[in-house]
């Protein structure tokens, strides 16, 4: 993935972490073996999609195990290093959900 | 209106080619084959998505001006992977407008300078924000409609498989083709994990190549064709850019509304369809779209890769170019190369992947999971 700006995380900050505490429960999802550019040191990692108490659907990696990953289980968004390094050394946080 | 011309350059790594190389060559074989002069052209839209990162140049339409000497206007045309199908519905509208009497439409990408991954990434930006954040690539999208697919009618990675084999089968017998040769159903399902349950073979490539077509008004055509191929039917919709919006991963609904639209304006039904070419770029796709496009139930759409019928000599084939998967899948140009295919089968110009006595293709062009798509319903003259 490219870099993003620090204006860019700056500008969308708030969005960011709005999922932060919020359960849900996974409904669809996959294991990608070979992730694209910025992704490869983190390959095989778990993305699927949550459905959030509100109803709201969210896309997000999700993290606890690959033997707790499952159909219909009940996650929750955590604060996780989205991605770090790059030219300006800037540290990106955001959320990704956990298996409870 | 009609189709007077048509050109497909080789797909594959062209290392020795230019994006300007392939595009001109291209744009002259389908003026060529249209028999008509470059200043018969009125105005040009040329099909692209990435030239900007992956060739360094975003300014196509005077490229080619350049290259070809005209100063009829050219317009790029972007909607990710139906970049092609886009430009030729736009071309349909300009001519059925009145507009002008020819359009020259070009479709080209030049993909392989770059390393696979770079360009993986690049495509992302055909994807939601959200999506490409969380690492998904488009594999790792249509995984997820391929998991829910699986969970709701049955079927398995060897249903999937199948699609691979098949195509490679078609692309065997055509010459233009990235990959011209057969793959069995245990080289599918051996070959590596990109994102469960799809492997390397269950995905179309990353291709260098170009198409063209010469799209006439209805008098020009029949001025120039013994034989016309007419445009007849042309539907283009839109849906969210991310999955997460949709109401269900099992349909996209753009094609649905596309190819309502293609029906109703061609009056056609879609038992009156010999062949089509459907966007393939992994192999759950051509499942949905055949299911989307009517010619078969929801969750049925594998059952017709077992029997046999979407091959060539079955009731109606599918991807007989070796689709997205086979022929390859030079983003810009697919949804022209479509056209291409059918119109060549429709001249009986396909040579060992003719079907006989064709009458009547359609083409379905998707750009991203199914952000935009585009159906065109093409018949032979009598």
């Amino acid at each position: 993935m490219a870099e993003n700006s620090p204006v860019k995380i700056w500008r969308e900050a708030k969005k960011r972490y709005q999922n932060l505490g919020k359960t849900g429960w996974l409904t669809w999802f996959t294991k990608v073996w070979q992730g694209p550019a910025g992704f490869e040191k983190n390959s095989p990692f778990w993305v699927g999609m949550v459905r959030l108490r509100n109803n709201r659907k969210v896309t997000s990696q999700i993290v606890g195990g690959d033997k707790r990953i499952a159909p219909g289980v009940k996650v929750k968004g955590i604060l996780r290093i989205l991605n770090k390094g790059g030219e300006k050394g800037v540290i990106e946080y955001g959320v990704k959900f956990k298996t409870i | 209106m009609g189709i007077a011309g048509i050109y497909q350059t080789k797909f594959g790594e062209l290392w020795d080619r230019s994006l300007g190389d392939l595009m001109e060559e291209a744009a002259r074989g389908a003026i060529m084959d249209a028999g008509i002069k470059n200043k018969q052209i009125e105005s040009v839209l040329v099909a692209n998505m990435l030239s900007d990162q992956l060739a360094g140049q975003s300014h196509l339409g005077s490229l080619l001006a350049q290259r070809m000497g005209i100063q009829a206007p050219v317009t790029r045309v972007e909607a990710a992977c139906a970049s092609g199908g886009v430009a030729i519905a736009k071309a349909a509208m300009m001519i059925k407008a009145g507009l002008y009497k020819a359009v020259l439409v070009v479709g080209a990408e030049k993909m392989t300078d770059l390393n696979a991954s770079l360009v993986a990434s690049s495509l992302m930006a055909a994807a939601g924000e959200d999506e490409a954040e969380t690492g998904l690539n488009f594999v790792g999208l249509y995984a997820l409609m391929a998991q829910a697919y699986f969970k709701k009618f049955g079927a398995t990675e060897k249903d999937l498989a199948l699609v691979a084999v098949k195509n490679h089968y078609h692309a065997s017998l055509n010459g233009k083709a990235h990959f011209p040769y057969q793959i069995s159903v245990q080289q599918v399902l051996a070959s590596p994990k990109i994102a469960d349950p799809l492997k390397l073979l269950d995905c179309s490539p990353i291709s260098d190549g170009a198409a063209a077509a010469v799209l006439v008004s209805l008098k020009m055509i029949k001025k120039l064709a013994k034989k016309p191929i007419f445009i007849v039917g042309s539907g283009q919709a839109s849906d969210s850019l991310s999955l997460k919006e949709r109401e269900n991963l099992l349909s996209l609904n753009a094609t649905r509304l596309a190819a309502k639209q293609a029906f109703q304006t061609a009056g056609l039904d879609k038992k009156e369809i010999d062949l089509v070419e459907v966007h393939d770029c992994f192999t759950i796709a051509e499942i949905l779209a055949l299911e989307d496009l009517g010619f078969y139930q929801e969750g049925t759409g594998f059952v017709a890769q077992q029997n046999g019928e979407v091959k060539l000599g079955g009731k109606r084939p599918v991807n007989l170019s070796g689709g997205l998967k086979a022929c390859g899948h030079p983003v810009g140009a697919t949804g022209v190369k479509q056209i291409v295919e059918i119109v060549q089968q429709l001249r009986g110009q396909a040579g060992k992947k003719q079907v006989r006595g064709a009458r009547v293709g359609l083409a379905h062009n998707v750009g991203g999971t199914g952000g935009t798509a585009t159906v065109h319903i093409l018949k032979k003259g009598e």
